[in-house]
């Protein structure tokens, strides 16, 4: 009986899980700290129309 | 709080990386071109994905436990870094025990003649398996960070019960999974007879994927406490 297909099957479905969870890694770290400057940059905005708003009003 | 989150790696996960990707690569030379193929009624050259059902068996194991004993912490010394570590140990108990049955089964269709049987094995295997994939799940479930972070203490300390289950399982019922570790024990149903090159082939896979795995826990504690950052400014943002 032939089994060097099944072999193959089961290294190329351990590398692809591998590489799949290893991108996951990459692309969940790229959104996050994406999203991290994004906030950063809103908390940073915040305060300056904060305080023009007030200035306005008085 | 968690606060180190967007720093550069540290020298030694750096080093780590390193380690991991020449003992994976030396496992897989080894898988190759150090251990013999197997007889065909052990599974032929299907047997050599046997050392990458093992290992992952083995660190998906272990990680469950460790998440188990950071949630038993966290109940201890409610601290937001032993959820980001349980959660991590979860994930990549995930990873590596769908591996392992999927290797399993694609090892049993040459040997047993069938993908897939209701071995005692197989299914605590899968009820393992599919326990913690509901405890991400529910997880996501829950608004309160605190309350979720509780709920999934105590969960992942029941859920890691079904890893004894699991390991014990072809001791404790009748099985035709083969006992890999402990085949001497009189107590096993099965057998595993090795020459020493597969023994050796094992041994450094073992070793090689429970760095990979220290590896890759680290990795992922990181980009909790990543999002445990953005959850902390996102929230400051709102406020102001």
């Amino acid at each position: 009986m032939d089994t060097y297909g099944y072999m193959i099957l089961g290294f190329a479905l351990v590398f692809t899980v591998i590489a799949i969870h290893l991108a996951s890694f990459a692309i969940r770290s790229r959104n996050l700290s994406r999203d991290l400057d994004l906030l950063e940059k809103l908390n940073r905005r915040a305060p300056k129309k904060k305080q023009a708003h007030t200035k306005k009003k008085n | 709080m968690v606060t180190n989150s967007v720093q550069p790696e540290p020298r030694l996960l750096r080093i780590l990386n390193y380690v991991s990707a020449v003992l994976m690569m030396s496992a897989i030379w080894m898988m190759f071109f150090y251990a013999p193929s197997a007889q065909l009624e052990a599974g032929g050259e299907t047997q050599r994905i046997f050392y990458f059902h093992v290992a992952t068996g083995w660190v998906g194991m272990a990680v469950f436990i460790f998440a188990a004993l950071a949630g038993i912490v966290y109940l201890a010394r409610p601290h937001p870094t032993w959820d980001v570590l349980s959660v991590a140990a979860v994930e990549l108990g995930l990873v590596y025990s769908f591996i392992n049955i999927a290797t399993g089964s694609i090892w049993a269709r040459p040997v047993w003649n069938t993908w897939w049987t209701w071995d005692p094995r197989l299914v605590t295997a899968t009820v393992m398996e599919l326990t913690f994939l509901a405890y991400l799940l529910l997880r996501q479930s829950i608004e309160d960070p605190q309350r979720r972070a509780r709920f999934g203490a105590i969960y992942a300390i029941l859920g890691s019960l079904t890893v004894p289950l699991t390991y014990l399982s072809i001791r404790i019922w009748r099985t035709i999974h083969p006992v890999v570790i402990g085949s001497g024990d009189p107590s096993a149903q099965g057998t595993f007879d090795m020459v020493p090159q597969m023994l050796h082939t094992l041994l450094f896979s073992l070793l090689a994927f429970t760095i990979f795995g220290i590896t890759l826990l680290w990795h992922r504690v990181r980009l909790g406490w990543l999002s445990e950052r953005v959850e902390q400014v996102r929230m400051k943002a709102m406020r102001s």
